[in-house]
């Protein structure tokens, strides 16, 4: 035992001193002065760092954070970085290693990156540190911002009430997450505002990929009367698409336009785009406008919006609606963002 | 070395595959590691963790039982510091920040010292007995932070509020950003060394885990033995999760353990279940963690392949000792056969 320990020890000391010896000499390329300051009037090259806390292939929302940072790598000529399934416990180090990284910009994708980016960006004030989906962080260089979903959440409650004939709608989302309840809250509203004596049912289900559960609250919904039901459940949302096209009534889809799914059922979807909001606003900084503020990005830009009708919706009710989308752009109708479920 | 270079060969020819230049990025992960005061800082906070759960594996299977519970003493301990953090906001940090601590090793403690007296008194599997409790631990944190613990503010997300600064572990190298749970966990490393080899207790723990048969007829107590060394290393584990919690996320959330407990078990056999293996062994794992990290977010190289890379040194790591595993299972069994006849 006694010999294999001293084995063991010499081993660990050898290989740290192999791993301090190389690091000593791959550090020298890396670190050359980073461009003479004056003569190059340019901007300095961009590079943007995006943290991700999940698979950038989920065919979801880390999927559509990649496709933004591959937009920003393709249209504005950025050299990109990127941290996947990050957990929490290295938030902070994997922030400061992009910073000390000579990366000018630093983007968490989701509202739990608020935290970290407040705390590290005192230290960095040249880096510019965006946090999509968080509506609430802004410092000096920190930027929260968020797509308006819950506008297009709403004009689809006044689609809904307009297609429904039993006066009974449903909704069924994932989590309670509060971004979600102010998209059902909007599309209550939404209803309301077309039909005040409209029933809103709303459920979460707890889940994002259980599709059988999901298909089991749609038809619960539907026997209760419902005939039209909004979807925010990810890929168990299509559990709630074959519940309804099964029973013969109308869905309205998530994300994007999902009426390939079941083309004579889908009368539209709520679309979001997570890589147009981040490209939009790393553009800003190209551009020199942006500051460290909240930022919403709604209907009057390409991040949030709903999908074509595919014939299923008449004329005069698609008319109605486009009337309140521009109420909403202009500012006439404000929808609130409501992040506690009602009842 | 035989093995990190075997190690190296064979997750050289993965990389050159997956498309990148093996050296570039042998050099990127050795440069993570160490080769900045930041990325060395970043080795020793990752280290902190693993280290103490991994002496939680190391003292019980000294006294033969595997401890699979790590991730769920380190629940139970982050949750217990996590209280004593919040409940008392105004205490001085000289009393506040041991007395989390404390609360860690306790909440820990429990959940080593369940399986430990269910093994003792009752003769369950403690394998069995530790992996339940892992979930149990999990979803009981899981629950009170979705519920009663659930940060007002916190936007629907599922977490704590942040714990007070009095009972922060406060940073002792600013440029590095390593807080003083390293020194935390290197004085326990000591302490582990000393209660093994200086005290009666922790003879009684080596000699139940010779062979308990022999040690109960040389009258030595070995239900004490059993369950005193499973709370102490439940306990250890729990310090790492108060560590984590109180040294670098400053709040409880579920999910806040990438797994310590289960790289914990790796450590304690790299390690060889002595305290200064452990240490060393959990310095090495947290460089490799660090350092293919660091390959994966400078380099491009796909997270998939960065921690393929560091599966493989690992496996050849383990694999050149796995005669210390072999032995000490052959015992195992050895033992319940002669309770068996008995």
């Amino acid at each position: 035992m006694n010999k294999r320990t001293t084995l063991l020890i010499l081993v660990a000391i050898l290989s740290l001193v192999a791993l301090v010896g190389c690091g000593g000499t791959a550090a020298t390329p890396t670190e050359e002065a980073p461009a003479p300051p004056e003569e190059i009037a340019e901007a300095p090259q961009l590079r943007v760092a995006m943290v991700f806390p999940g698979t950038i292939s989920d065919q979801g929302f880390n999927q559509a954070g990649y496709e933004g940072l591959k937009m920003i790598e393709e249209q504005l000529g950025a050299e990109i970085a990127y941290s996947e399934n990050t957990p929490v416990a290295e938030f902070e180090q994997v922030y400061r290693q992009f910073a000390d990284d000579g990366n000018n910009v630093i983007i968490g994708h989701g509202f739990e990156f608020g935290d970290v980016a407040l705390a590290v960006a005192p230290d960095y004030p040249d880096v510019k540190f965006i946090v999509d989906s968080n509506p609430i962080v802004a410092a000096e260089n920190v930027a929260g911002i968020t797509g308006e979903s819950w506008q297009a959440a709403y004009l689809l409650g006044v689609l809904a009430a307009h297609m429904s004939e039993t006066g009974k709608i449903g909704g069924i989302a994932g989590f309670d997450f509060p971004i979600l309840v102010a998209q059902m809250e909007a599309y209550r509203l939404g209803a309301e505002s077309v039909n005040p004596d409209i029933e809103v049912n709303v459920i979460y289900i707890g889940s994002f990929e259980d599709v059988a559960q999901a298909k089991e609250a749609a038809i619960a919904q539907i026997d209760a009367g419902a005939d039209v039901i909004f979807h925010i459940a990810d890929a168990a949302g299509v559990g709630i698409i074959q519940a309804c096209q099964e029973k013969g009534v109308w869905a309205i889809g998530w994300g994007l336009d999902q009426n390939d799914i079941a083309p004579d059922t889908v009368i539209s979807s709520l679309l979001f785009s997570g890589a147009q909001l981040i490209f939009d606003d790393t553009k800003k900084i190209v551009d020199g406008t942006w500051t460290g503020e909240v930022r919403l990005y709604g209907l009057s830009t390409g991040v949030v919006g709903i999908a074509d009708y595919h014939g299923l919706v008449p004329d005069d009710v698609a008319t109605q609606i486009e009337q309140v989308k521009q109420d909403i752009i202009d500012g006439t109708i404000e929808v609130p963002y409501i992040e506690t479920p009602a009842e | 070395m035989l093995a990190i270079v075997g190690g190296l060969l064979v997750s050289g020819v993965m990389i050159a595959i997956a498309g990148f230049d093996p050296l570039e990025t042998f050099a990127v992960i050795a440069r993570g590691a160490a080769g900045t005061p930041q990325s060395l800082g970043v080795t020793l906070t990752n280290a902190t963790p693993i280290l103490l759960a991994g002496l939680g594996v190391a003292l019980p299977l000294r006294c033969g039982l595997l401890n699979i519970g790590g991730e769920g003493q380190i629940y139970i301990g982050a949750l217990g510091a996590t209280l004593v953090a919040i409940a008392f906001p105004n205490l001085p940090a000289p009393i506040h920040l041991p007395l989390s601590l404390l609360a860690g090793f306790i909440g820990g403690g429990i959940w080593g010292a369940i399986p430990g007296w269910m093994r003792a008194v009752k003769g369950l599997n403690e394998i069995i007995t530790t992996i339940m409790l892992n979930y149990i631990g999990f979803w009981t944190v899981s629950y009170l932070v979705h519920g009663p613990l659930k940060d007002p503010d916190s936007y629907g997300y599922a977490w704590t509020i942040k714990v007070p600064v009095s009972a922060r572990l406060p940073i002792i190298h600013e440029v590095a950003r390593v807080n003083l749970g390293l020194v935390v966990a290197l004085i326990v490393a000591a302490l582990v060394h000393f209660l093994l080899w200086r005290t009666t207790l922790g003879f009684e723990m080596r000699a139940v885990g010779a062979g308990p048969q022999s040690a109960r007829f040389a009258g030595i107590p070995v239900t004490r033995g059993t369950i005193m060394s499973m709370a102490i290393g439940g306990g250890l584990a729990g310090v790492a999760g108060a560590v984590v919690i109180l040294g670098v996320q400053l709040r409880l959330s579920d999910f806040f353990s990438p797994g310590y407990g289960f790289d914990a078990i790796a450590v304690a056999l790299v390690g060889q279940t002595t305290p200064v293996g452990v240490v060393l062994a959990a310095l090495f794992f947290g460089g490799l963690q660090n350092g293919t990290g660091s390959a994966h977010r400078t380099l491009g190289i796909p997270q998939e392949i960065a921690l393929v890379t560091q599966g493989i040194i690992l496996l050849f790591v383990i694999g050149s000792q796995s005669l210390t595993l072999v032995r000490l299972l052959r015992k195992r069994r050895m033992v319940r056969l002669v309770e068996h006849i008995r």
